[in-house]
């Protein structure tokens, strides 16, 4: 499988090697624009967050207000989305809970590496026995699927929007913890490196100050397509009702209220399926673009 | 060694597929990323292909695909049980299996009204404490064994038995004292003290006669793999949590006088496959992979009533319908005033109308409206108003803080809700309840948890709210469970509602065998628990099932509970 791999790599090196230069923002941002797609979901994430911010601007009706006597209506000019069971709009529970499943993302992320970043630099910076324990604990980690680890997380910590989040960063932890160490592995060989070291840095100055820029574009990446990841984790725990609490109208959980009513409305379930799929749309498009654009074999 | 591909994203061909290009990331991670237009048009084709068959294909041909012989009849049922010993069971399921493996003592054909089963006469003492009953004679269990007295004996003595663990069954027998077998074909019951409900309990399957030789000869495995009986059908085969198939009993000529059926069953066997899933369990309905389904969801209701090969059985359910459980053991649930609120704040017609399709009916009382002693006053005493919610709050000192919340000093009027992930209409009506209650002021917080965590939660008293649904025909037992200060502190009466004239009432219910003078007691002990504002009644469900128009004859006791196959036919 790999025998096409041209052996041109350690000409590369040292460009990816030297310090982050203070240009490489503008730089990731003008290759990310010429990118149709990254930009297409830029476009999307921007108009959901701000959809978000915005809700409730944008709608006449309160998320949780019930109004019975328009139960059950299919999309028209008053409910563009339709109503659910108790009469509540839609529209106004997709854009409210936007706000919960898009900040459930952020933060399951923002928790996946607070935990695996840490980890990560350790292992790969010190190596030795340090590195295999911590990577020991970390396979064992990884053999779990992310969703069967969050489950049982959420066994112990009892079903709660916030213990979700926490289980969802929690588990996905282990592939922060991995990609950081690689990251680390390669820069610490690093010239710079060594003349930090020789300059007489500390330990923990050469890595946070030396080592870590320098792994920062990977964990854009990995923590862009995360988010993804996280939101569609988080909906399938709301979902199976380990999340969000009811009436609390995040996408999964309103998915899970409209199965039920499958052949008689489908648009309690089609519309929140829409909207999960087209934020993680939407961050996929982004993250993918954002993978190219911090490409450095495409460095000028 | 380091990968030679480490630094750079070196593009890969794939020998595997031609149509995708992999990619090496830095961290020496395969990516797939990339995949031709006119290949990732030509597979979503294929996708939306595929789908539209799977839809239409059905449509097409399955109205014969899963063409059953006659003479078997497929049941849907809505869940699994613990055993199929119906002496140790708690579920109603096994009940409404077991009762065509046994046959019941009597029947029930409306509340209070029994004739005759394997019990052709039988003898009440004034005082309700001996009932004496003869037998029929020609009654023969599936393992060739003659009914006697002493199968009768063995069957309730061995419901007493600790070693058997036995649930509904032992509630059903009460005070059970000894059977006497006074000759061959009759035997004596006796009770410690006045249980006027018995005759009710052997009606149920749970007290029906089982073969003590069987019980002798396999022992643990009675239940678990064997159950022998005189019923129309034997068991034939049981796989936990999957099937139970039936067999007819092909000796059986004893069927009640009220089945005017003298010879075996018509159907050939029985198979109940458990389909827990509501839509899945209709959709097996609709493509004749089952012929009867059992728990028919409300949203599926009037496309069954109105549709042209199905039938809807629809029987108003006997027991206790669904409503709130209010703990007098957690402020501030203890205060008189703030259940009393939450009564009038409940708008049961809305629930009813919106959560239960209007297929429900508000309820009134404890007990459901075709309950023996059913008062229909209890209707008119609590009527939805929240104004007079607000009311009583503002008398007791509850204030409107500045979020709408009320507040009493330094404390909230938050109260915790408890309830079971599953049935999903739990959490609807928990919403429903608390929207309504939001409108007076009153902050409900809704813990939605797994059975364990729930029960957890309920029995260690750490709720306000929890649901209670209940079935049963015999009023004294129903108010027993929810009401009787025995049953409080981590048992059924999770209200724990703890008085002594209830308790009382209660009691002095079973003592009584004078219907006109039993009936008084159940009428007070209902407006007692509305005065003391126990609990708020939500609906009243009916029982609703649903079967092929091929099937006929299908008899469903007046509780609503118990499908009955052995006058059934199904004809094509």
């Amino acid at each position: 499988m790999r025998t096409s791999i041209p052996a041109s790599a350690s000409s590369n090196a040292p460009d990816v090697g030297r310090p982050a230069p203070r240009s490489l923002s503008r730089e990731v941002f003008r290759r990310l624009r010429r990118s149709k797609s990254a930009a297409l979901g830029g476009i999307i994430l921007m108009a959901l967050v701000a959809a978000a911010f915005t809700a409730p601007l944008l709608t006449p009706y309160e998320p949780l207000e019930m109004n019975p006597v328009d139960r059950l209506q299919p999309p028209n000019v008053r409910h563009w989305l339709g109503t659910d069971v108790f009469g509540r709009d839609m529209l106004t529970r997709i854009l409210f809970g936007s706000r919960i499943s898009l900040q459930t993302g952020l933060i399951s992320v923002s928790i996946a590496l607070l935990i695996g970043v840490p980890l990560g630099l350790a292992s790969g910076f010190y190596g030795g026995l340090i590195d295999r324990s911590l990577m020991r604990v970390v396979d064992l980690m990884l053999t779990f699927p992310g969703i069967l680890l969050a489950l049982v997380l959420i066994a112990i910590l009892g079903p709660d929007l916030f213990n979700a989040m926490l289980a969802v960063g929690i588990s996905a932890s282990p592939t922060f913890a991995r990609v950081v160490r690689a990251a680390v592995l390669s820069s610490k060989e690093q010239t710079y490196v060594e003349a930090a070291r020789a300059v007489g840095c500390t330990n923990a100055r050469i890595m946070l100050r030396h080592i870590l820029p320098n792994t920062v574009a990977p964990i854009i990446v990995l923590g862009t397509l995360g988010v993804a990841g996280a939101i569609i984790a988080a909906a399938a725990l709301s979902y199976l009702g380990l999340g969000a609490r009811p009436p609390q109208p995040e996408w999964g959980a309103l998915l899970s209220e409209g199965r039920n009513y499958l052949r008689v409305a489908w648009w309690m379930t089609t519309f929140p399926g829409l909207a999960i799929m087209t934020a993680v749309l939407s961050i996929n498009l982004l993250g993918d673009g954002l993978r190219d654009a911090l490409d450095p074999r495409l460095q000028s | 060694m380091k990968d030679p591909c480490w630094h750079d994203g070196c593009k890969v061909n794939l020998d595997r597929d031609e149509n995708y290009t992999g990619h090496i990331d830095r961290r020496g991670i395969l990516l797939m990323d990339r995949m031709k237009r006119r290949e990732f048009l030509k597979r979503v084709g294929i996708g939306v292909g595929a789908l539209a068959t799977s839809q239409a294909l059905p449509r097409l041909f399955l109205p014969g695909a899963y063409a059953q012989s006659t003479g078997i009849l497929t049941y849907g049922m809505a869940g699994g049980f613990d055993t199929l010993d119906v002496t140790a069971t708690t579920f109603t399921r096994v009940g409404r299996i077991a009762l065509h493996i046994i046959d019941p003592l009597v029947w029930s054909t409306g509340s209070g009204v029994y004739a005759p089963g394997l019990a052709t006469s039988w003898t009440v003492s004034p005082d309700a404490t001996i009932y004496t009953f003869k037998l029929r004679e020609d009654v023969r269990f599936h393992d060739g064994t003659p009914l006697t007295a002493e199968a009768v004996k063995v069957t309730f003595d061995r419901i007493v038995d600790p070693a058997t663990r036995a649930q509904t069954a032992f509630s059903f027998i009460g005070p059970y004292d000894r059977s006497d077998v006074l000759d061959r074909y009759t035997v004596r019951v006796r009770f410690k003290s006045p249980h006027a409900s018995f005759l009710n309990g052997a009606s149920s399957p749970y007290l029906g006669i089982i073969s003590p030789t069987a019980v002798q000869k396999f022992g643990q495995d009675f239940g678990r793999l064997v159950f022998v009986g005189t019923g129309p059908f034997m068991l034939q085969s049981y796989r936990t949590d999957a099937e139970v198939r039936l067999i007819r009993n092909p000796n059986y000529t004893w069927g009640a006088p009220i089945f005017n059926h003298p010879g075996r069953s018509y159907l050939q066997s029985i198979v109940y496959r458990i389909v827990p899933e509501e839509a899945t369990r209709v959709a097996t309905l609709e493509t004749g992979e089952t012929l009867f389904i059992e728990d028919v969801p409300v949203t599926d209701y009037q496309r069954l009533r109105s549709s042209r090969d199905k039938v809807l059985l629809e029987i108003r359910q006997a027991g206790s319908g669904w409503s709130l459980m209010m703990n007098q053991g957690r402020p501030p649930t203890d205060e008189l005033a703030v259940r009393r609120a939450v009564m009038h704040a409940i708008d049961k017609e809305g629930l009813v109308r919106t959560v239960w399709n209007s297929v429900y009916k508000a309820a009134c009382s404890p007990l459901t409206p075709n309950m023996f002693g059913f008062d229909s006053e209890t209707c008119r005493k609590v009527p939805y108003n929240p104004d007079q919610a607000r009311r009583i709050l503002d008398e007791a000192g509850w204030r409107v803080g500045p979020d709408g919340v009320r507040v009493k000093g330094s404390e909230r009027l938050r109260l915790e809700f408890y309830l079971q992930t599953t049935p999903q209409k739990n959490i609807e009506m928990a919403q429903f309840i608390q929207a309504n209650a939001k409108q007076v002021g009153i902050d409900v917080n809704l813990n939605v948890l797994a059975r364990a965590g729930y029960l957890d939660a309920v029995r260690q008293s750490r709720h306000n709210f929890q649901f209670w649904w209940d079935t049963g025909t015999d009023p004294g037992q129903m108010l027993r469970i929810l009401f009787h200060s025995r049953n409080a502190g981590g048992g059924t009466n999770r209200n724990n509602y703890r008085n002594q004239d209830m308790d009382r009432l209660i009691e002095q219910i079973d003592g009584i065998s004078d219907p006109t003078r039993r009936k008084e007691i159940i009428v007070r002990a209902q407006q007692k628990a509305i005065d003391d504002a126990v609990m708020v009644y939500l609906a009243d469900p009916p029982s609703l099932y649903a079967h092929d128009r091929s099937v006929s004859g299908v008899w469903v006791d007046w509780g609503g509970n118990y499908p009955y196959f052995f006058n059934t036919r199904v004809q094509r």
